[in-house]
């Protein structure tokens, strides 16, 4: 290629690298902005979960009783097990389209599913530990909830 | 200012943005950091769980308080036992996902479930306490619950 010929290409080619690096830059601006907003979802997420934790954990409906709660919150099993046959539709507006699953160890481990309203779907899941009161005998027993939430 | 020299200028220009451009992309390609705040908060309530949950018709801080004044406590006498047993029970229904190392301090009561030794600030992804009161109104030592990634 001759001197004249490769002035007059010049320009030509600092424009196609110029725009290969904004395409570049800009490649790299959609990834970021990708991950950062799939990061916001999640946290998203992870707050919906904790809320129906802590709701559910300090619902008046299954409260134990005031002698019991003078240092940390507790959950009433004789009240839980009442509330798990109860219609759940009121309880929709609080909860959402999650399970919530109550287990705890008497012994052996029991299972109680406290709330029920998850549809098909991709679910995420979040834990907290508690105990709860067995007012049969008096006793404050290990127990974990489970809520589980449709996030697809 | 020769033409060559304006080149060269434009030349050292390209490779600066190519370097900014670089470092951009390795300071914000790095996966976000683990969410460590979620794993302290699950492993506290565990930790204020257990303490609360009831052994020996008592609460387990009582149970880990005779184990470390030495005294008799429980059917079997010994609270310590006790306590591992409640321990071992807890964790292997409660704590089946995790890593982790829990113990009484003080005691030889402990539960170790994969958790390596080495650089601990770079092991645990959470290692949240408990105080444990003694029967003279003193904190005695703790239990500790010392989750890894």
């Amino acid at each position: 290629m001759k001197r004249a010929q490769f002035q007059t290409l010049e320009p030509i080619l600092v424009i196609i690298i110029i725009v290969l690096l904004a395409g570049v830059g800009l490649l790299f601006f959609v990834n970021v902005s990708k991950t950062s907003v799939a990061h916001d979802i999640s946290t998203l997420h992870e707050r919906h979960l904790t809320a129906a934790l802590d709701r559910m954990t300090t619902l008046p409906e299954l409260s134990c009783p005031k002698s019991e709660t003078e240092n940390t919150y507790c959950i009433d099993l004789y009240k839980a097990r009442v509330f798990a046959t109860q219609d759940h539709i009121p309880y929709y507006a609080l909860f959402g389209p999650t399970k919530i699953t109550l287990r705890w160890l008497d012994g052996t481990a029991k299972e109680l599913v406290l709330y029920d309203a998850l549809q098909s779907g991709q679910v995420r899941a979040a834990t907290t530990y508690f105990t709860i009161y067995d007012p049969l005998t008096d006793e404050r027993l290990f127990a974990m909830l489970t809520v589980q939430r449709d996030v697809s | 200012m020769k033409r060559a020299q304006i080149e060269m200028i434009g030349l050292v220009f390209i490779v600066l943005l190519l370097v900014v451009g670089i470092m951009l992309y390795l300071r914000f390609s790095s996966p976000p950091e683990q969410n460590n705040e979620g794993t302290f908060q699950g492993a506290t309530s565990f930790l204020v769980a257990l303490k609360e949950s009831a052994v020996c018709d008592a609460s387990f801080e009582r149970v880990a308080a005779a184990c470390i004044e030495g005294h008799a406590f429980c059917d079997s006498g010994d609270p310590c036992l006790e306590a591992q047993l409640f321990m071992d029970e807890i964790t292997s229904e409660f704590l089946v996902q995790h890593k982790f190392n829990l113990s009484i301090e003080r005691t030889d009561v402990q539960v170790v479930v994969d958790c390596e030794s080495g650089d601990q600030r770079t092991l645990l992804a959470a290692a949240p306490r408990t105080p444990i009161v003694l029967s003279r109104g003193v904190i005695g030592g703790n239990i500790v619950l010392s989750i890894c990634r």
